[in-house]
């Protein structure tokens, strides 16, 4: 039996919003720093695949 | 993942750590098998069914990049999009059926695949599209595999971190309640990836 008792709210919309930014800056940052699309794309894999794992 | 592969993986790993490396590997040789195989299979369908016209190539970044923000904004909770999902876990069966080397390389072949079961995020709908777009078996190929190996590779951090079955149990809860934070990390990273394919392209 699991000891862990506590849950996480959903995140404020002010809060879900800055994050979006942040993620915008990031990918004008890498198109700056002259990463390829297919390296994001790889990039994308890698964190979808290891968020495949919170499944229902 | 560890609700779902757990059983087939821990039931040995606190006196016989040898046979939980060796499900663990064939896990995730399936799922890396799994995922590239898909990839194969959408790059195929995008190079030679929708690329008789050429304009579709050259708007293919911007497509992309402009699904991943509006998916960015999905996972956010901010706009709703489709989440095409075949919402099946993997037979549970399988495991009295097969040998557990099997039943692990299967349900890593099924997991690898993505398509086949729950899908979480829907940052794999823009793997999808970008591997169908690539106009590239082997930037399909590519890009599905790493899905699949980085799908497995959880499952190699908590097997070595985690000695007890009660530790299983807290795993996945904390993946449970972790669930609204990763929402937010996909959608943080769609809208990177979204932006910087528009722009690098």
């Amino acid at each position: 039996m699991s000891n862990i008792e506590f849950t996480l709210k959903i995140p404020s919309l002010p809060y879900r919003i800055s994050w979006l930014f942040a993620g915008l800056i990031a990918g004008y940052l890498a198109s700056l720093a002259g990463i390829q699309s297919v390296q994001l794309i790889l990039l994308l894999a890698i964190l979808s695949g290891i968020s495949g794992n919170w499944s229902s | 993942m560890a609700g779902t592969i757990a059983p087939v993986v821990y039931r040995d790993i606190t006196s016989r750590k040898l046979n939980w490396m060796m499900s663990a590997f064939y896990y995730t040789l399936g799922s890396i098998v799994g995922g590239g195989l898909t990839g194969l299979l959408v790059a195929y369908v995008g190079r030679f069914a929708l690329f008789g016209l050429d304009y579709l190539r050259s708007i293919a970044p911007f497509f992309v990049g402009l699904s991943a923000i509006l998916y960015a904004l999905h996972e956010m909770g901010i706009l709703s999009m489709p989440h095409f999902q075949r919402k099946k876990q993997v037979p549970s069966h399988w495991r009295y059926r097969f040998h557990p080397y099997v039943t692990a390389g299967l349900y890593g072949l099924m997991l690898g695949a993505g398509f086949m079961t729950f899908i979480p995020t829907t940052s794999y709908i823009i793997l999808v599209l970008a591997a169908s777009f690539s106009g590239s078996l082997i930037t399909g190929l590519l890009i599905l595999s790493v899905f699949g190996a980085a799908r497995a590779l959880p499952l190699w951090i908590s097997g070595f971190a985690v000695k007890t079955i009660e530790g299983w149990d807290n795993i996945t809860s904390y993946v449970h309640i972790t669930k609204p934070i990763m929402r937010q990390i996909n959608g943080l990273g769609l809208a990177m990836i979204g932006v910087g394919v528009m722009l690098v392209a």
